[in-house]
C-alpha cells in the first residue's frame, strides 16, 4: 500500500536552507531531550534490597512539606477548586497572569498557553490562551526527568533499585569499565562524571549531544547513544546537566519493569499515572521500546499539578505512600558538588546559582523546587505557602528572566504566611 | 584556454558540492528528525492541527518541508530537505511518536 499524503503543506522554501540550518545550529540547545538489553526483572525476580535513604544535605534544614488537610478531597478523579485565600491580593494576581499570557509568539498565540495555581489542595487559578484547555497536552520537555525521578522513587520503594548502588547500564558492566560503578544517586544528582552534558558536549553544529541523542544520529536507539560516553570526571564530583543521563535512567526502569514499551507502559500507567489521575499523561518511547523520560512526556496542566501535587505531599497520596520516605526531600536537597548551586535530584531549587546555571524565582522563598523545562514548562512547588504553580507553552517572544520574574511576582500576590521559615 | 576555465570551474563546483554536502547533512538529518518528530506528536499525541503546530517549531523549521502520511493504518509525518535528508516518525497510540 502506498504511502498516502494526507496533508502537503506547501510550506517548503529552498531559499534560506542555509539559514535554517545555521539557526539549527544554535537552538536546539536546551533541555531538549539499544539493540534493547534482554536482561527483564519482574518486580517478583527483583534481588536487590530496600536501602533507607540517608539524611540528605539539607535534611533536617528543609522546610516542611504541608500535609494535605481533611476537608480537601485529593483530585484523584476531580480537582477540588475555590477562591484563593482572603488575604491573596487579586489585583496582582490578575496583572502578574496578564503579564505572562502579554507575551505573543508565532501565529498570534499567547506564548503561557497555560496557568494554573494550587493553593492548599484546591485549584484557586486556571487560564488558558485561546485553542487551548483542561484537555490540551503539552509537550514537557525536560519537566519528563522529573517524573523520572518519581518512577525511580518507585522502584526504590519496591526494592528494585538502591539508591547508592550502581546503575545497570548493561554497555558498562565489563570488569574493567569506571562507569560500572556510577550509581543512582549521581544519575539522579546529574554528577556521573560521563561526558554527556546537554551543553558541554557533542557537535555544536547539530545541537550538541541533546540534539543529536534525540532527533539526531541517536534517535533510533537513544539508551545505545547515550551509553557510549567516556567518564571524564570522578563519579560524584561535578555537575552536569544531562539528557542523556535520564535517558540512561529511563532504560535502566524500562528494563527493571518489563521486557517492552507496552509493559512498560502499563508499569508507568499503573504506579503512577493512575493512582494520582494523570490519566492523560503520555510517555513517549523510541523505537526499541525505552520511554524518553529525559524529554518526551505530554500532559495537560491538571495532570502536571497532580504531580507538583505528589512532591508536596512528600510521596504521600489519599493515604497511599507512592514515593519512598525521603525521596521528596533528596530531590530538593542540593546536589552536593562544587560547581553546583540549584540542582537537586532532578529538580531545580531556588538557591545561589553558580556557572550555566539561572535564579529560578527572585526573591522567593529559597526552600522553592521546581520540575521545569525547555521553553518555559515549569511546575513550581512552594511549600511555604502550600502553592503549586504550573505555567506550559512557548518562549518565542519572552525569556527565563522574564518567565522567572513573573513567576516572582504571582507569587508575591500570596502574601508569606508570618510563622514560615523560608 | 576556455575548457581550461571550465575544468577548473568544475572542479571548484566539485569541492564545494562535497564539502558543503558533508557539512549540511548531519545538520538537514537533525533538523528533519527535530521536525517530524515535534508535528508528530504535536498532532496526534497533543491533537493540535497541523497547521497550528508549524508556528511551534524552532525559527526556520517550518521552512523544512513536512507532512502527514498513513501506511498500513500506522500514521506519522515525514520531514526532509530534497538531496540532503528525509526523516519519517511514526505515532503508536499510547506509546507516542518515535524516530524511524
Amino acid at each position: 500500500m502506498p504511502k498516502t499524503i494526507l496533508h502537503p503543506p506547501a510550506r517548503f522554501g529552498a531559499i534560506g536552507i542555509s539559514i535554517l540550518l545555521a539557526l539549527l545550529s544554535t537552538s536546539i540547545a536546551y533541555g531538549v531531550d539499544g539493540s534493547d538489553h534482554p536482561v527483564r526483572a519482574e518486580s517478583a525476580e527483583i534481588t536487590q534490597t530496600i536501602q533507607a535513604l540517608p539524611p540528605s544535605e539539607a535534611g533536617p534544614g528543609l522546610v516542611p512539606l504541608p500535609e494535605q488537610a481533611g476537608d480537601v478531597p485529593w483530585p484523584t478523579e476531580v480537582w477540588p477548586e475555590a477562591e484563593p485565600d482572603a488575604d491573596v491580593d487579586r489585583e496582582a494576581l490578575a496583572l502578574a497572569a496578564d503579564t505572562l499570557f502579554a507575551s505573543i509568539g508565532r501565529g498570534d498565540v499567547s506564548d503561557t498557553r497555560a496557568l494554573l495555581i494550587v493553593q492548599h489542595g484546591r485549584i484557586v487559578f486556571e487560564r488558558y490562551a485561546e485553542g487551548f484547555g483542561r484537555e490540551s497536552r503539552f509537550h514537557t520537555w525536560s519537566l519528563a526527568k522529573s517524573w523520572t525521578h518519581a518512577l525511580a522513587g518507585i522502584l526504590v520503594r519496591r526494592g528494585a533499585l538502591a539508591l547508592d548502588s550502581p546503575v545497570a547500564v548493561p554497555e558498562w558492566q565489563s570488569e574493567d569499565d569506571p562507569r560500572r560503578d556510577i550509581t543512582l544517586r549521581q544519575m539522579l544528582n546529574m554528577t556521573s562524571g560521563i561526558d554527556n552534558g546537554d551543553f558541554s558536549s557533542g557537535n555544536p553544529k547539530t545541537g550538541g549531544f541533546v540534539g543529536e541523542l534525540l532527533f539526531g544520529a541517536g534517535a533510533q536507539n537513544p539508551n545505545a547513544y547515550a551509553a557510549n560516553r567516556p567518564l571524564i570526571h570522578p563519579p560524584g564530583s561535578h555537575w552536569a546537566y544531562s539528557t542523556a543521563t535520564t535517558t540512561l535512567l529511563a532504560g535502566v526502569i524500562g528494563r527493571a519493569v518489563a521486557a517492552d514499551a507496552k509493559g512498560r507502559r502499563a508499569f508507568i500507567r499503573a504506579e503512577l499515572l493512575l493512582p494520582i489521575g494523570a490519566e492523560h499523561t503520555i510517555f513517549e518511547f523510541d523505537p526499541t521500546g525505552h520511554f524518553l523520560g529525559g524529554s518526551h512526556i505530554y500532559a495537560t496542566a491538571r495532570d502536571l499539578a497532580r504531580f507538583g501535587l505528589l512532591y508536596l505531599r512528600d510521596g504521600l497520596w489519599d493515604q497511599h505512600r507512592i514515593l519512598p520516605e525521603g525521596w521528596v526531600d533528596f530531590a530538593r536537597s542540593r546536589a552536593p558538588v562544587e560547581n553546583n548551586g540549584t540542582h537537586g535530584a532532578h529538580f531545580w531549587l531556588n538557591l545561589e546559582p553558580k556557572e550555566h546555571q539561572f535564579v529560578l524565582m527572585p526573591g522567593g522563598p529559597s526552600s522553592v523546587f521546581e520540575a521545569s523545562g525547555n521553553n518555559g514548562q515549569f511546575v513550581a512547588i512552594v511549600p511555604t505557602h502550600d502553592l503549586l504553580i504550573v505555567r506550559l507553552g512557548e518562549m518565542q517572544s519572552t525569556d527565563w528572566k522574564a518567565l522567572n520574574m513573573g513567576l516572582s511576582k504571582l507569587l508575591e500576590a500570596f502574601p508569606m504566611p508570618s510563622t514560615s521559615a523560608r | 584556454m576556455l575548457k581550461r576555465i571550465l575544468q577548473i570551474g568544475s572542479l571548484v563546483l566539485l569541492v564545494a558540492g562535497v564539502y558543503f554536502y558533508r557539512e549540511l547533512r548531519p545538520q538537514a538529518h537533525l533538523g528533519s528528525g527535530y521536525v517530524a518528530h515535534q508535528i508528530c506528536s504535536c498532532v496526534f499525541v497533543a491533537e493540535r492541527s497541523y497547521a497550528s503546530c508549524l508556528p511551534d517549531l524552532l525559527p526556520s523549521m517550518d521552512r523544512i518541508h513536512s507532512e502527514l502520511i498513513e501506511l498500513d493504518g500506522r500514521s506519522g509525518v515525514r520531514a526532509g530537505i530534497p538531496l540532503l535528508a528525509k526523516r519519517v516518525a511514526w505515532h503508536t497510540p499510547g506509546l507516542g511518536c518515535a524516530i524511524d
